[in-house]
C-alpha cells in the first residue's frame, strides 16, 4: 500500500509532470524546425520503382578490415591498440559475409533521403529522448528519495513500524514512474514524428538494407545481429528506457545516501559529467581497453546512441557494447542504491 | 517496562548525555530541563532516530535497536519540529501515516475518524494543512502519534508555539491519553506538566539529576522558598525566583538555604521554583 502512496506523490508532482510535458514540447519544436529543413518527399511516392531501379549489393566482397585500417590511419594507431581494432573488425567480417549471402543491399526507398530520416530519428530524436528520460528518471528518484527529508517528515516516518524501510517502496515507485514517464515521452514524441514525416519504410526489412550508411560515415550500417527496422527501433527504445532506469537507481543512491536534496542532485550530475569529461580526455587512447570500458557509461552511450547495436566505431572494442554498458552500469547503480539504503538504515537522523 | 541502562550519547568529543539510568512504566513522565540540556537527544534515542554511544535502552529486557520494527510498532512519536505535507488534508496525511505504521485499511479509516474527532479537527478534516495554525498542526501531530494506539507515546516539546488556550487543551488531551500507556513528554515549560505528570525527570550537566513525583521533587525545596514585599530587607544569600504585582505591592518569591526569620513568609515550593533553583547557573 505504501508503494501506491509513493507512486501518487510522484505522479502528482508538478515538477515531474511539467518537466515531462516540457520534454515533449522541446521535441515537438525540434521536429518542426527539422521538417522545415528537409526537402519535399518527391520521388519517394513510388518506392517500389526505386527499389527495382537502384538495388546495389554492397555487402558482397565487402571487407571489414578496411574499416579497421581507416580508423587506424585516422587515429594514427599502432601496436596493441591498432591490433585490438583489427581484431574487432575481423570478428565483424562473418556478420558481413552472412548479410552478403542473404542478399542484403543498400536502400533506395528514399533515393538518398533515407539517411536524413535515419539521422533525424535515430541519430537525433531518439538520442534527445533517451537523454530526457534519463534526466526525468534521475529527478523522479531524487524527489522520491529526498521527499521526507525536504518536508521534515523523516522523524515521524522513520519512527513508525516501516521506519527507514520506507525507502524501498520509494525506490519501486520511482522505477515505475521512470518507466511510465519514458513511455509517455517516447510515445508522444514518436507520435509527433510519424505525424509530421512520411516515414513509410518497410518495417520488416533488415535495418542494414534500409539504412544508407552508418550515421555520419560512409561505411554500411552493420549490426552485430540481424535486426529489422521495427526490431531496431524497439531495441533502441529498450536501451533508452534501460538507461533511464539506471539513472533512476543513480538518483536514488544519491538521494538516499546524501542528507541534502540539492547536494544529491549535484552529486548525481557530477557523476554523469565526470563520465563524459573523462571519456573525452586525451589520456584514454583509442583502441585501449580502458577507453572502451569507460565508454560503456551512460553518458557515452547517450552521445553515441546512433551507433547502438553496430560496431560502435573505433571507440568500442566489443560487440553489443550498449547492452553490456546498460547491464554493467545498472548493476553498479543498483549496488550504489543498495549501499545507500543500508547506510540510511544505520544512520542517525538529527 | 522501558528502561535505560547507563546510556551515554556522544557526538565526536561532545558528550550530550552521560550514564542515564531510567525506568518507565505506565503514566506521564515529564523530561524537564532547559534548552540544550539533552532532552531531544534522549527523546530521539527512545524513538530510535539516533542510537546510544554506550549503554542500552531495553523494552521488557530486549534492546530496542535489535527489536527494530517490533519496537517501533509500539511507539507513537511527535517530534519537536513536526513536519507534514502542506498540500494534504489531515485525513490524507493520517492515511499515509497509517500505511507506514502498517495498519489495515479498514481499521485505519475508523481510527483516523476517531482521532480527528478526538483532537478537535472534525470541521477541517477536508482542508489542506497549509492553512492550519500551529495549534492545529500540533493536533494533527498528536493524532498521527496516536494512530497505532501506542504503548509508548513520545512527545518532544509538544506545546512549543501554542497559545495558552491551545496549551490547556493539549494538556487535557495528553492527560486523557495517558491511561494504560507510557507517555514521555519533554518540555521546558513547567506549567505544561505540573498537573499531568506522574513523574518528573530533571537532567542537569548531561546527567540525570532527579526522577520523582512532582510533589516529591517540590519537597526537595521545602522550607527554602519564601515570599516578601520587601526584598531589599533580606540580608541572607538568596536566589530570586519570580515577581508579581499584588495590591500595588511587588511580591518577590525567592529561595534561600538560610532562615529568613520574620522578614519573609515561607511558602510551598512549586515545580517552577524547583526548575529555577536547579538550573540557576544555566543561561536563561
Amino acid at each position: 500500500m505504501i508503494f501506491f502512496y509513493e507512486l501518487k506523490k510522484l505522479v502528482l508532482s508538478p515538477l515531474i509532470l511539467s518537466l515531462a510535458a516540457l520534454c515533449v514540447l522541446v521535441n515537438l519544436t525540434f521536429l518542426l524546425v527539422e521538417r522545415d529543413g528537409l526537402e519535399p518527399m518527391g520521388q519517394t511516392a513510388r518506392p517500389a520503382d526505386a527499389v527495382a531501379a537502384r538495388t546495389v549489393p554492397i555487402f558482397e566482397g565487402y571487407r571489414t578490415a578496411d574499416i579497421a585500417e581507416s580508423y587506424i590511419r585516422w587515429y594514427r594507431l599502432d601496436g596493441t591498440n591498432a591490433q585490438r581494432i583489427r581484431n574487432k573488425y575481423d570478428k565483424l567480417q562473418p556478420v558481413v559475409d552472412r548479410k552478403a549471402a542473404v542478399g542484403e543491399k543498400p536502400p533506395v526507398y528514399f533515393s538518398g533521403r533515407m539517411s536524413d530520416f535515419q539521422v533525424l530519428l535515430f541519430g537525433k530524436l531518439l538520442k534527445f529522448i533517451s537523454q530526457e528520460i534519463g534526466l526525468l528518471a534521475l529527478l523522479a528518484a531524487l524527489l522520491a528519495a529526498a521527499y521526507e527529508q525536504m518536508r521534515g517528515t523523516e522523524p515521524v516516518i522513520y519512527a513508525s513500524k516501516t521506519g527507514r524501510r520506507v525507502q524501498l517502496p520509494k525506490l519501486y515507485a520511482s522505477l515505475t514512474v521512470s518507466a511510465l514517464l519514458s513511455v509517455f515521452v517516447i510515445g508522444a514524441s514518436l507520435l509527433i514524428f510519424f505525424a509530421l514525416f512520411n516515414f513509410s519504410v518497410p518495417w520488416q526489412a533488415d535495418v542494414s538494407s534500409v539504412f544508407d550508411h552508418a550515421l555520419g560515415e560512409t561505411k554500411p550500417f552493420i549490426t552485430w545481429h540481424d535486426l529489422t527496422v521495427a526490431e531496431y527501433l524497439w531495441a533502441t527504445i529498450g536501451i533508452g528506457i534501460g538507461l533511464a532506469l539506471g539513472c533512476c537507481l543513480l538518483g536514488f543512491a544519491a538521494g538516499t545516501g546524501l542528507r541534502s536534496a540539492y547536494g544529491a542532485f549535484g552529486a548525481a550530475v557530477f557523476v554523469l559529467a565526470a563520465f563524459d569529461l573523462i571519456a573525452r580526455a586525451p589520456f584514454l587512447p583509442v583502441g585501449s581497453i580502458f577507453k572502451s570500458a569507460w565508454g560503456l557509461n551512460p553518458m557515452w552511450l547517450w552521445r553515441n546512441s546512433g551507433t547502438w547495436f553496430t560496431d560502435g566505431r573505433a571507440d568500442m572494442l566489443w560487440a553489443n557494447f550498449e547492452t553490456l554498458g546498460l547491464c554493467a552500469y545498472s548493476a553498479a547503480f543498483a549496488a550504489a542504491a543498495w549501499g545507500a539504503y543500508h547506510l540510511l538504515r544505520r544512520r542517525e537522523i538529527h | 517496562m522501558l528502561s535505560l541502562n547507563r546510556v551515554t550519547k556522544q557526538y565526536g568529543n561532545f558528550t550530550a548525555l552521560e550514564h542515564i539510568d531510567l525506568e518507565f512504566s505506565q503514566g506521564v513522565y515529564a523530561l524537564l530541563a532547559p534548552n540544550g540540556a539533552g532532552k531531544t537527544t534522549l527523546i530521539k534515542m527512545l524513538a530510535t532516530l539516533i542510537f546510544p554511544t554506550r549503554g542500552e535502552i531495553l523494552w521488557h529486557g530486549d534492546d530496542i535497536v535489535a527489536l527494530d520494527a517490533s519496537y517501533r510498532e509500539l511507539i507513537g512519536y511527535l517530534p519537536q519540529d513536526f513536519g507534514y505535507y502542506r498540500n494534504h488534508t489531515p485525513r490524507e496525511f493520517l492515511r499515509y501515516m497509517a500505511a507506514v505504521k502498517c495498519l489495515k485499511r479498514d481499521q485505519a479509516a475508523q481510527r483516523i475518524d476517531e482521532l480527528i474527532d478526538l483532537v478537535g479537527l472534525s470541521e477541517v478534516r477536508g482542508k489542506k494543512m497549509r492553512k492550519f495554525s500551529g495549534g492545529m498542526i500540533q493536533r494533527v501531530g498528536i493524532a498521527q502519534a496516536m494512530l497505532n494506539n501506542p504503548q509508548i507515546l513520545i512527545l518532544d516539546e509538544p506545546t512549543a508555539g501554542l497559545d495558552p488556550k491551545e496549551r490547556v487543551r493539549f494538556r487535557n488531551l495528553i492527560s486523557s491519553l495517558s491511561k494504560d500507556r507510557i507517555v514521555i513528554l519533554s518540555t521546558h515549560i513547567v506549567s505544561d506538566i505540573e498537573t499531568i505528570a506522574g513523574s518528573v525527570i530533571l537532567l542537569k550537566d548531561r546527567r540525570l539529576f532527579a526522577q520523582d513525583s512532582p510533589a516529591a521533587v517540590c519537597a526537595t525545596l521545602a522550607g527554602k522558598v519564601y515570599e516578601t514585599d520587601a526584598i531589599e530587607d533580606i540580608r541572607v544569600p538568596h536566589l530570586l525566583l519570580t515577581e508579581r504585582q499584588e495590591n500595588g505591592r511587588t511580591v518577590t518569591r525567592f529561595a534561600s538555604e538560610h532562615d529568613c526569620g520574620e522578614s519573609a513568609q515561607s511558602v510551598n515550593p512549586n515545580l517552577e521554583d524547583v526548575f529555577l533553583y536547579v538550573y540557576r547557573d544555566e543561561e536563561r
